[in-house]
């Protein structure tokens, strides 16, 4: 089995007068772990379904290993789908289901049962070969339509939210599996899901995608920590977004002006000059509290405020600090080293909130 | 819990719609069984049942030219009502709405118009009223009936079977044969056992479109009731009731058994 | 791009439907708008003498009798099939009450009128009944009016009002019922106010499954009703076999047929509605 590349020019798609896809380019390297993230309506399924050959772009071109397909029908593509819903034949074994392509091509039954053997025992479901679909768990199905899917040798496998409808644990377990089964296999894997942690967890790189657009491409970390607009910023993780202008510029550093919690120093960047606006992203995680001053630095921002809300979640708690105008703010507090009761944090606390200035990122300037 | 919630109104209208429906049957039982001619009870005697089964030479003439146009037109109208929920369903077809309220209405017409209609047809064309003709009125009702139910096993499925089969390589007579066919085989039996049920039990279409001689088993009972109440009839209920039940209940266990797998 | 095969798997039932469903329908229009022949049949002349015929005082008075007696017997089916299904819907053992209601409609339908005939005739089991015990003296006759007709119409066609009326009150949710006792209304009201509200869709199509079979009823009047308990199903194969006036039979069936269609009309205008309804709340409630 090899993986081959994936080259989208120039994608275009309309259903009726609704643009579900605009001027799509992607590039996805051989063998790579490829996610397409976004929320639900932003088209990352159309574009699977264009890739796979369930319809047809309105205008641009796929191609394969540099082979133009736009045209070619699904069983003429070699990219096979796991479909979100399973799509397993209801009619079939387990092992039927799974030598379905090969009987198709009518092979000869013993290379059939080997490699159905090999491949249900790469998704561990020897034990499971003559149940019908609808005697199998939801993980037990998917894992079906997985082994199905491989068994073809295809060169590039796409997957449709394929972990969506089952339970957050078993969601973990399937997600790992699905790794070591990438990392064995060695093909292009094309992974659609709406859940952040899933596409961050096991993806060698993502397309952020909103509204028809791919807003951004690359590393699980790039986009946490560098994400292009607030849109991405806002969508990866958890994030305060605060809007300011610029009002002083020094060699380097710019002050700009915050809504409600005063001057911010930034790092200079080409990019800023005065009077533009600024849209900075300050995850809750950068942000630290506590009820006695800290010492003051000139790399760090202190504000001041009380605790308005407490949500307690095991280890740590989201903590929403208001200030003397309004001004909300989250913190991610952790609890490792509070030793003491008297020193835990309660709501009405006054408290002091400080980050780090490096830990503010300039998400979008217009 | 709900048990003691619910009504009395309910329950006693239940009840009595359960009366209701089963208080003329078992009459019909109880006198099949009468030694005398009339509905007073003359002591026990197994003498209809006797002349039911050997001596209605007529009765069992009608009954197999119920069989065969049952059969034959069970047989062309889950074909032709199999195919054409496939094509409507999975194709994008023209006029989709006014075929599918075409197959629909048939179902809803009072069976007197199809009739009628069939009649003046049959008679406008010249074509002889026969077995020939009921067997073309059958099939025409029967038809829809096949097609509700195929549509309704259709819309069970997701369409991502269909994209996962041509998917994994399938060519379009393999859809068809590997998976269509075989997902909807179930609701393929139950078509085919419907139509037969319908068309050994209707009466009023085939009344208008059977020409002399062409005598199904609804018109030869319809031909005895007219002469009044008769045990042999009483038998043949007896005979038919417990034929269907069987029927329903051996169909019944097909399906788990079909279902179990 | 893609070979659309469809056409191939409809082309068989789109013919034969044609053939002998649409243009037999085609036919019946038209002819209900020509002369009568002499010996049956028509003659090619455009003539309203059949629809004239049809508002004769006599006509009417059978139409108007249609009218009642399957008005009748859909309320009384409604009437029965409501609590029933309520009934069977509540029950544990779902499956096994509806195989209960289901088993007496797969006996022929002749038989099951035979059955009346059997019970209510002048020879019939209740007459015997009734005489044995002293409570008559002489034959009732129960057969051949009004009243019979409407008792075995109802009995032929309840269970098609049960059936619809069951799938859509199995899909209701009964906490529906206890939120509106919690909310104050008695268990009447809730049932007015709530239950029924919700299940509208359903007793549409049973009023509609019952309603149009006994307006075209011809078997069960030709056997059971006397002369005053004629339906117009009778009157059409009437024309059609002993008097020969093909375009009234025709004209009658195709005002049958309207109604027919009219019915299925504002049931599937209805359908949509209520379900662009239900679609509507969840956005209503979100905002």
């Amino acid at each position: 089995m090899i993986g081959s590349p994936v080259r989208i020019e120039n994608v275009n798609k309309f259903f009726g007068k609704f643009q579900v896809l605009k001027n799509i380019n992607l590039e996805i390297k051989k063998g790579e772990f490829f996610s397409l993230l976004g929320p639900s309506g932003c088209g990352k399924t159309t574009l699977l379904r264009l890739i796979a050959g369930f319809e047809p772009p309105s205008s641009g071109g796929i191609f394969l290993s540099d082979n133009n397909v736009t045209n070619l029908p699904p069983n003429e593509r070699p990219v096979n789908t796991v479909f979100q819903n399973y799509a397993l034949f209801p009619h079939l074994s387990v092992f039927e289901n799974v030598a379905f392509p090969l009987r198709l091509e009518k092979t000869k039954n013993q290379e059939v049962v080997e490699n159905v053997k090999y491949y249900l025992n790469l998704v561990k479901l020897n034990d499971h070969a003559q149940k019908f679909p609808s005697q199998l768990s939801g993980g037990q199905k998917q894992r079906v339509a997985i082994a199905r899917a491989l068994i073809n040798q295809p060169n590039v496998l796409l997957l449709d939210e394929p972990l969506s409808a089952l339970d957050a644990k078993l969601r973990q377990q399937l997600l790992v599996e699905l790794d070591t089964i990438h990392d064995e296999v060695g093909i292009t894997f094309i992974y659609v899901t709406h859940d952040q942690q899933e596409a961050l967890g096991v993806s060698d790189r993502i397309a952020i995608m909103n509204d028809g657009h791919v807003l951004q491409v690359g590393t699980s970390r790039e986009i946490y920590e560098k994400p292009v607009n607030s849109f991405v910023a806002n969508f990866i993780g958890e994030t305060n977004l605060l809007t300011g202008t610029i009002i002083l510029q020094t060699a380097s550093h710019v002050c700009a002006q915050v809504e409600d919690i005063g001057e911010i120093s930034l790092p200079l960047t080409p990019t800023l000059s005065s009077g533009k606006i600024l849209k900075l992203s300050l995850r809750p995680e950068s942000i630290k509290v506590s009820k006695t001053p800290p010492l003051k630095s000139e790399n760090i921002h202190i504000i001041e405020g009380t605790i308005d809300e407490i949500i307690y979640g095991g280890f740590q708690s989201k903590l929403f600090i208001k200030t003397s105008n309004n001004f909300v703010i989250k913190s991610l507090h952790s609890h490792i080293g509070e030793c003491n009761a008297d020193n835990y944090l309660k709501w009405k606390d006054k408290v002091y909130a400080w980050w780090n200035i490096q830990d503010v990122y300039l998400a979008e300037v217009s | 819990m709900h048990n003691s919630k619910r009504g009395l109104y309910s329950t006693s209208l239940f009840i009595f719609t359960l009366i209701f429906f089963y208080t003329p049957l078992l009459v019909l039982t109880f006198f099949s069984f009468n030694a005398s001619k009339t509905m007073v009870w003359q002591g026990f005697s197994w003498q209809w049942y006797q002349q039911l089964f050997l001596d209605s030479p007529n009765l069992w003439d009608a009954f197999s030219k119920s069989l065969i146009i049952a059969i034959s037109s069970a047989t062309v109208s889950t074909i032709i009502g199999t195919l054409g929920a496939i094509g409507l369903y999975w194709y994008s077809i023209k006029f989709k709405k006014t075929i599918n309220l075409i197959a629909f209405l048939p179902l809803l017409l009072p069976e007197i118009i199809l009739g009628v209609s069939l009649l003046i047809f049959f008679a406008g064309i010249g074509l002889k009223l026969g077995l020939f003709t009921i067997f073309l009125a059958h099939t025409t009702f029967n038809i829809p009936y096949v097609f509700l139910i195929i549509m309704s096993r259709l819309d069970e499925f997701d369409n991502s079977i269909i994209e996962a089969a041509h998917d994994l390589g399938a060519k379009e007579l393999d859809v068809l044969f590997k998976i269509i066919l075989p997902m909807c085989f179930p609701a393929i039996m139950a078509g085919f056992l419907i139509s037969v049920t319908l068309s050994l039990e209707d009466f009023v279409i085939t009344f208008f479109v059977a020409g002399p001689g062409a005598t199904t088993l609804p018109l030869y009972i319809y031909s005895m009731i007219r002469f009044g109440v008769s045990p042999i009839i009483n038998c043949l209920s007896v005979i038919l009731i417990v034929g269907s039940i069987l029927l329903a209940i051996s169909t019944v266990k097909f399906y788990k058994y079909l279902f179990q797998k | 791009m893609k070979k659309n095969y469809g056409y191939y798997y409809i082309t068989p039932l789109a013919l034969w439907l044609s053939l002998f469903f649409v243009i037999p329908l085609g036919i019946i229009f038209i002819f209900s708008f020509l002369e009568k022949g002499l010996y049956g049949g028509v003659n090619l002349h455009f003539s309203l003498a059949a629809y004239k015929a049809l508002i004769s005082p006599s006509l009417l008075k059978i139409l108007w009798a249609t009218l009642y007696m399957a008005t009748a017997s859909t309320f009384l089916i409604i009437m029965l099939a409501l609590p029933t299904a309520y009934f069977i819907a509540r029950s544990q053992h779902k499956n096994a009450l509806l195989f209960l209601i289901i088993i007496p409609f797969w006996t022929n339908f002749l038989i099951r009128i035979y059955a009346w005939i059997a019970i209510l005739g002048n020879n019939g089991f209740l007459n015997q009944f009734l005489l044995k015990l002293g409570l008559i003296h002489d034959y009732i006759q129960f057969l051949y009016n009004p009243l019979a007709v409407i008792i075995v119409i109802t009995y032929t066609y309840l269970p098609f009002a049960i059936l619809p009326l069951y799938s859509t009150i199995e899909k209701f949710d009964f906490s529906l019922l206890e939120a509106a006792r919690d909310l104050g209304s008695s268990k009447f009201q809730s049932i007015l106010l709530v239950l029924l509200p919700n299940i509208r869709s359903g007793i549409f199509s049973a009023v509609l499954f019952s309603f149009i079979p006994a307006f075209g009823a011809y078997a069960i009047p030709a056997l059971v009703g006397g002369s005053s308990s004629f339906m117009l199903g009778n009157i059409i194969a009437r024309e059609l076999t002993v008097t020969r006036n093909w375009p009234l039979a025709s004209a009658i069936s195709t005002v049958l047929t309207l109604v027919t269609m009219l019915g299925v009309l504002v049931f599937m205008r209805q359908n949509s509605l209520s379900s662009r309804k239900q679609t509507k709340e969840p956005s209503t409630n979100n905002a």
